[in-house]
């Protein structure tokens, strides 16, 4: 009777200190991380020493490394992105690319967004 | 209820060793935890202001100068045609006017973060800045 509850109580023990790192490991990603929508691919954007939190505008478009396109959530292209902006364009739009993207499709993009009548564009960094 | 059911039952509370078992604590904190590692995202976003504003007039129009970074495919870059590092172009476009204005005109195939030091530069140094692809140039 002794000796199967001393077993018991090992078994027991050895578990806390799983539960401790589990914990710790929760309580990092909580604090570390911000939760954040899911980006249509994955996006790992320049860096800059930008100051400006990044914050969600009227409009988002998301550029890929190999130059995918999507905007709001829809797959675009250069050529449909005007279109997609509709007859009332919206003032603000957040322009979340890829570091590795072509520096002049961005360009362009930024001219098609200033043409439809975007007012202006943040482009989306991490902190350096 | 039967006898051997309810002393079963009543046991652990007679019992000095009385403890709620971790297994279920345990359950919903992985769940937490893999829920946050997924859902999260380390490395904070932060913007950089492009003023693309057409109503504030074409580049021509505007009072302060206007300067010309371009970016090359071999990664050496020109201000205003000068071949600089980015040292010297750092040190050259904090000594610009406040009211200069920049245009950032890449070359095919370089890559956004290229860009993107350049026009952070030009923030450090207080200086509107624009990214082009003017097409036939450069």
């Amino acid at each position: 009777m002794k000796l199967t509850r001393r077993r018991r109580l090992a078994e027991t023990e050895s578990v806390v200190p799983l539960i401790n790192i589990v914990f710790l490991l929760l309580i990092f990603f909580m604090v570390a991380g911000e939760l954040a929508a899911p980006t249509p691919f994955p996006l790992d954007p320049p860096k800059s020493s930008s100051d400006l939190a990044s914050e969600k505008r009227e409009a988002e478009l998301f550029v890929s490394e190999d130059g995918k396109l999507s905007f709001n959530g829809a797959d675009v292209t250069e050529e449909t992105l005007a279109d997609a902006l509709g007859a009332i364009p919206p003032e603000q739009v957040r322009v979340a690319a890829d570091g590795k993207a072509e520096a002049r499709l961005i360009g362009r993009l930024l001219a098609g967004l200033r043409e439809a009548g975007v007012k202006r564009a943040f482009l989306v960094t991490v902190k350096n | 209820m039967s006898l051997a059911a309810s002393r079963r039952l009543a046991r652990p509370s007679n019992s000095s060793h009385a403890r709620i078992s971790l297994t279920p604590l345990i359950d919903v904190i992985f769940i937490l935890l893999i829920f946050f590692m997924l859902a999260s995202r380390l490395s904070a976003w932060h913007d950089i202001d492009i003023a693309i504003a057409s109503d504030s007039g074409t580049p021509q129009q505007v009072t302060g100068d206007l300067h010309r970074v371009s970016l090359l495919g071999d990664g050496g870059m020109l201000l205003d045609g000068e071949a600089l590092n980015a040292d010297m172009l750092a040190a050259r476009l904090a000594s610009l006017p406040k009211d200069a204005r920049l245009i950032v005109d890449p070359a095919a195939g370089v890559r956004l973060e290229r860009a993107i030091g350049v026009l952070d530069m030009a923030g450090k140094a207080g200086i509107a800045a624009s990214l082009v692809a003017d097409e036939g140039k450069s």
